[in-house]
């Protein structure tokens, strides 16, 4: 009887195997997805659905064995395959049949989960081989210094410059990790050669990594000139480089229900087993679903000094792809890697159920993503036609009118608005705050008509003197009621001047001057710059007000 | 009785709580909680302050006596409330919060993972890892530069200067006919370039200065001077891992060190402030009634004072140390060596410094802090401009405690929060002498830095503020090398919070300052960027025989640094205002005598100096280039200048007389004359001489004096250049 109960307990990870095998291919996934970065709009936008960077880099192993690299199934059996000689590797007593399935179970349940994210797949792909070499090199029971250990050490070389190509921009992060793995592992006196095996490939492969295509935005270009929104990170410190964010929402949908039930699990798995606790597989599990969590559940004050955020910053490259992705299944590994065989098969069937019903960030309209860059938020405003504009008018030249001035009259203190036309920028007109209203405006007539792309208020040193709001009216009569001309530009809220990256990419700049460039050029005989929205404590002051000329 | 035992047991832990609390409430002022938008903690810090005293004098008056010891662990733990505050979200702090909180919690997280796992750093991975620290902050610096050459500010006139010393030291001072018509370049003793050269003298003679630059501020800032603070730290006797921990210290120091360092360029009182710990830490085994010098730093102490003193401000620093030495006379008397090293020092410093008193004209200038009355017209149209002018960067005053205590708060919020916290428990913990020789010295600097500033603006003694926390790192590093060793021998949960919150800062710090170098702070500097070599290549094309004037007033135009090393990129004489940092308010090239004469007043200034081509940036001067094409042909404009060359002009370097050019080089002009009498547009300096000639000062206007030549040979080469330093120390 107990024979017989033993030998269905056997079998149970077997059937939980194919009963995910068959569920995955129920689904049809076949080719594998590949997101290459591309050139152009989009990837001012957005890239994939978080403003992340994460290239395929191509699998040389896979391609020497004459393995097609986009086929997940390939990944998946490799992955697999790792899986269970990690396995193998922790219980060395169990049966070899619990380990395949076992093994098996995670490597199908890790890939059903990532589904189309083939590049995620493959980022960890040499994570449970890395894993596996690295606690045969340390096993207590094998000495040091022989032939045999020179090999695994080598091995572990192998797998962590492979698993540091396979991960990109995440390669300094699995690094660390893995060196971490490894310190926790170390017996007392062994030697921390392996350690350097697996971090010098990763610091060699970084060394060699291709700037990313991400426009160079200057370090203080903002998203929003007064940073309204708070989900913007600007990494300052570190390695990271100028990245703008990652679009939280879609971070959020990808991981919060997995790291919330894979915290819960490890959790549940330390409380029960308390040596779990102490194991690395426990409490790098717990550590690394605690991190998610505090990544993707808590605010954004609390999220910028959690566990993931600081990676992300201090690492190489590591700010590129939101980590919170790629913790997830390998808290996955750790967890089921220690698992034993039921409780393992039921929770990768846990959460690969899971994972069918949470939501898809790629049904997300990505145009649509809030401050997926610091260009998207001045495509939506501007769009693409105008910000073309924009960028042909930073070639016009800047002339004062002040030799074509007909006349210039104002809603308030017209005494000083020859300041605008005198060349100095210390001398301004303006209005004091206390005293201005929507009613203000300056309003300018030409001696005769003028051919003008948009006019420029310079502030000079009264920087803080902007509006919040500008309308600019033309015609070419100035004899009807100013309300009757052409609205030629309205900015409501005005958030601050645009530049553009070499590359072309828009950003939000300084305040110091205002720059109102026309949907189109205008034949202009007068013109009116109106006050739509005032800033609350400050003046509105210009220094100099010039016109841009088309060359 | 009882009250009176508990105090008496506590009473290094209440004293030490009270000094932290002052300490608290001067660094930090007006405190609000996270990020400055939260509830005041307190709108007053004087109160603060003093609640600190009342704490700190409560266990002394009761017991009676003063504590033996100070608790470093208390000041420690005063890191735990500075991370909730507002402190590390205020602008131009080293730690750039709110997100450096995150760096914060997760090495103190490491730390103690360290020491539950009893983690032993052995002098193998100790070396390992500054050694790869450092190479990830010389990395940072690099990947910023992206192959270009630093240009933030003053470093382009010091690599003018370098330039200078390698063609023609040791004969400087000397006279320099590539700016300006001629200028004494003299400022290699008030700037510090000396001590900068001679430490990397063979560097600077093997590769070219354009190439070689980088890589020279690279091995100051993070091999030179973590080098000297660790040599300090040995000097001073400091046990492992403190060497090490200074050695960090140091380059995690302060954002303001990085400020003077990569965009100010200020690399004469960098070089300078690198040596002075090892300075002190040798006055310390003077002032020690215990330790002898050996001859090795005897031999090290003549150098590393001698280098210092370079950067002639450094001498505030010796203030105390000279002071101290004369109260104790008799026993530094009878220190090996100490005799022979002041003879020495006087031997090599006197001579220089003569020179230097004699050429710079320091006297005036320590005494220029008041606001000048000076007439200029700054554009070619505008009415002349009376009235005062601003000289420098700090406006004078008299004292003033809130601006001092405002001042040090600005200070103290660039540094490093470990430094000002365990300052004061450090110099307790070194050795009698070494803590004399640091503590008296941080004093004296502090309060100079604080205080003196609007006393004596010129001199910009805010620096010595900075020169205080680069000293402090010596007995801040002990007392983390005590908090380790405390926790590691007697764990106890007050311990060992003090060490991991130490641990937090301490590892947190380098990525702030690998921020600040990868140009991702407040504090940006600047690399040189494409225009530099435009410029260049179009004054060489486009700049005729003579000179190439630059209009207006240049300071920053250029890349964001000055012009000054253009004349080596270029075959040209050029002339600017100012092609240093020496003025502090626009000043026009063309003096306020020809300016208002305009139009014919400018030409006539323009030929006397025989400029061949102008520069123009700025509207007013581009906008009259451009009104006169009979005179002025534009031929070249770039981002940020053109130029403008002159037509219908006979160039020639002769006012008077004929002759021919026959080369003009860095520290000379080879003529030759057709007649024995001639004035040359170069300017006049006493200390000229042409071999042959009798030379004289041909006063042409009140602001213009040329050379006049009388009694010449002709036909012969003959050479305009300064007199040997000797014979104008003593003779001109």
């Amino acid at each position: 009887m107990e024979s017989s109960q033993h030998s269905a307990q056997k079998f149970i990870p077997l059937i939980l195997t194919i009963a995910l095998l068959g569920f995955a291919f129920s689904l049809s996934i076949g080719e594998a997805n590949l997101f290459s970065p591309s050139d152009g709009k989009a990837l001012l936008v957005s890239h994939l659905y978080h403003n992340a960077f994460f290239p395929f880099q191509g699998e040389p192993i896979l391609s020497f064995l004459g393995m097609k690299t986009e086929m997940w199934w390939t990944f998946l059996v490799l992955f697999s395959v790792g899986c269970v000689a990690l396995r193998a590797q922790l219980f060395p007593e169990e049966e070899k049949v619990t380990q395949i399935g076992m093994g098996s179970a995670m490597g199908v349940g890790i890939a059903i989960i990532f589904r189309d994210e083939t590049i995620l797949l493959h980022s960890v792909l040499w994570l449970p081989y890395l894993f596996a070499c690295g606690l045969r090199v340390y096993s207590p029971e094998k000495s040091f210094g022989s032939l045999g250990q020179w090999i695994w050490i080598g091995l572990l070389a192998l797998f962590s410059w492979r698993l540091s190509n396979a991960a990109g921009v995440c390669a300094a992060p699995f690094a660390v990790l893995a060196a971490l793995f490894l310190v926790w592992i170390r017996p007392g006196h062994r030697s921390l050669l392996p350690i350097f095996a697996v971090v010098l490939p990763a610091v060699a492969v970084l060394l060699a990594f291709p700037e990313p295509p991400w426009p160079h935005y200057p370090p203080f270009a903002q998203i929003i000139r007064n940073l309204e929104a708070s989900e913007i990170i600007r990494p300052l410190i570190g390695f990271a480089p100028g990245l703008p964010c990652v679009d939280r929402s879609a971070v959020f949908t990808l991981t919060a229900l997995p790291a919330l039930l894979l915290f819960l699990l490890s959790l549940i798995s330390c409380i029960i087993d308390r040596e779990r606790l102490r194991s690395v597989a426990g409490g790098f599990s717990l550590f690394l679903t605690g991190a998610v969590l505090i990544d993707v559940w808590l605010p954004y004050g609390a999220r910028i000094i959690g566990p993931l955020a600081t990676f992300e910053r201090i690492l190489p490259l590591a700010g590129l792809f939101p980590l919170a992705t790629v913790a997830v299944p390998v808290s996955l590994i750790f967890l089921l890697s220690r698992a034993p065989c039921l409780s393992g098969s039921l929770c990768t069937l846990l959460v690969v159920l899971g994972s069918f019903f949470a939501p898809k960030p790629l049904s997300l309209d990505a145009t649509r993503i809030p401050y997926a860059s610091p260009s998207a938020e001045l495509y939506s405003v501007y769009g693409e036609a105008q910000l073309s504009h924009m960028k042909e008018a930073l070639v016009s030249s800047v002339e004062s009118p002040a030799e074509y001035v007909l006349q210039a009259t104002a809603s308030r203190h017209e005494e000083q608005l020859h300041f605008l036309f005198d060349g100095v920028l210390k001398s301004r007109w303006g209005v004091p705050a206390d005293e201005r209203s929507r009613e203000d405006f300056v309003s300018v007539q030409l001696k005769e008509s003028k051919s003008i792309s948009g006019v420029v208020l310079e502030l000079g040193p009264y920087q803080t003197d902007f509006p919040k709001g500008l309308r600019v009216r033309t015609s070419e009569n100035c004899e009807l009621p100013s309300e009757n001309w052409e609205i030629a530009i309205e900015e409501t809220p005005w958030v601050g001047n645009v530049g553009f990256t070499k590359e072309g990419a828009p950003y939000w700049l300084n305040t110091q001057e205002i720059r109102l460039v026309f949907t189109e050029e205008k034949m202009v005989r007068c013109f009116q710059i109106e006050l739509t929205k005032p800033q609350k404590f400050f003046d509105w002051s210009i220094g100099e007000l010039r016109l841009l000329i088309s060359e | 009785m009882g009250l009176e035992l508990v105090i008496s047991r506590n009473a290094s832990q209440l004293v030490s709580f009270g000094l932290a609390l002052i300490v608290f409430a001067a660094v930090s002022g007006n405190t609000y909680l996270w990020d400055g938008q939260g509830a005041a903690i307190w709108n007053s810090a004087s109160w603060i302050g003093g609640i600190g005293a009342l704490i700190l004098l409560f266990p002394v008056i009761v017991t009676r006596k003063l504590p033996k010891t100070l608790d470093a662990r208390v000041f420690a733990l005063f890191l735990i409330p500075l991370f909730f505050t507002d402190w590390l979200c205020r602008q131009y702090n080293l730690l750039q919060g709110p997100p450096i909180r995150g760096e914060i919690l997760l090495f103190a997280f490491f730390t103690g993972l360290m020491f539950r796992a009893r983690v032993r750093f052995t002098p193998y991975l100790r070396g390992i890892t500054v050694f790869l620290l450092l190479v990830v902050l010389a990395g940072s610096f690099f990947y910023a530069s992206h192959g270009r050459i630093i240009f933030s500010d003053d470093h382009p006139v010091f690599q003018m200067r370098l330039q200078y010393l390698k063609d023609n030291f040791p004969f400087i001072p000397f006279f320099s006919p590539l700016w300006n018509g001629g200028i004494d370049a003299r400022d290699f003793f008030a700037t510090g370039s000396l001590n900068f050269f001679f430490v990397f003298s063979p560097l600077i003679y093997a590769f070219p200065l354009q190439q070689s630059y980088n890589f020279l501020v690279a091995l100051l800032l993070f091999l030179f001077f973590p080098g000297c603070m660790y040599g300090a730290a040995r000097i001073a006797r400091l046990r492992h891992p403190a060497p090490y921990i200074a050695a960090i210290l140091a380059v995690t120091v302060s954002l303001f060190w990085y400020r003077w360092a990569l965009k100010y360029g200020t690399m004469g009182f960098i070089t300078s402030v690198s040596l002075l710990p090892i300075n002190v830490a040798i006055l310390g085994i003077v002032l020690s009634p215990k330790r002898e010098l050996s001859p090795g730093l005897a031999v090290l102490s003549v150098f590393s004072v001698t280098f210092s003193l370079f950067w002639s401000l450094s001498g505030f620093a010796f203030i105390p140390g000279i002071l101290l030495a004369l109260l104790l006379f008799r026993r530094v008397l009878h220190k090996k060596f100490s005799v022979l090293i002041v003879i020495a020092l006087l031997a090599i410093n006197i001579p220089w410094i003569g020179m230097f008193l004699k050429v710079s004209n320091v006297f005036n200038f320590v005494q220029a802090e008041s606001l000048t009355t000076a007439r200029h017209i700054p554009t070619p149209e505008a009415k002349p401009l009376e009235g005062e002018q601003k000289l420098f960067r700090h406006k004078k005053g008299g004292f003033d405690l809130a601006k001092s205590i405002k001042k040090f708060q600005e200070n103290a919020r660039a540094a490093n929060p470990l430094i000002l916290f365990l300052l004061i428990p450090g110099l307790f913990m070194l050795r009698p002498g070494t803590r004399l020789a640091f503590g008296a010295t941080c004093f004296w600097l502090g309060s100079v830095g604080a205080v003196l500033i609007p006393v004596k603006p010129q001199l910009e003694l805010d620096r010595m503020l900075l020169i205080m926390f680069v000293l402090s790192c010596i007995p801040v590093a002990e007392c983390i090398r005590r908090l380790y060793l405390t926790q590691r021998l007697r764990p106890s949960l007050l311990s060992t919070v003090a060490a991991v919150t130490v641990g937090g800062y301490f590892f947190a710090a380098p990525f702030s300052v690998a921020g600040v170098l990868g140009n991702r702070s407040v504090e940006q500097y600047y690399f040189a960027n494409d225009e530099v070599q435009m410029l260049a290549n179009a004054i060489e094309r486009f700049g005729g025989s003579g000179r190439v004037l630059f209009s207006g007033f240049v300071l920053h135009e250029l890349s964001q640094g000055h012009l000054a090393p253009l004349v080596f990129q270029t075959s040209k004489q050029l002339m600017a205002s100012s092609h240093v940092h020496d003025k502090w308010q626009y000043r026009q090239i063309i003096p306020a005598e020809y300016m208002e004469k305009k139009r014919e007043g400018i030409i006539e200034y323009l030929d006397l100096y025989n400029v061949t081509a102008v520069v123009a940036h700025e509207k007013p001067w581009r906008d009259f280039f451009l009104k006169h094409p009979g005179m002025f042909e534009p031929v070249w404009r770039g981002p940020t200048f053109e130029i403008f060359q002159r037509k219908g002009i006979t160039p020639s370097y002769f006012l008077e007389g004929e002759g021919s050019i026959l080369s003009i080089e860095g520290n000379k002009v080879v003529f030759s004359l057709q007649s024995n009498d001639a004035v040359l547009k170069f300017n006049y300096f006493p200390f000229l001489e042409v071999q042959g000639c009798v030379l004289s000062k041909e006063d042409i206007s009140e602001s213009v004096h040329l050379v006049r030549l009388s009694g010449c040979p002709t036909d012969i080469p003959l050479t305009l250049h300064s007199v040997d330093p000797l014979t104008r120390l003593f003779f001109r």
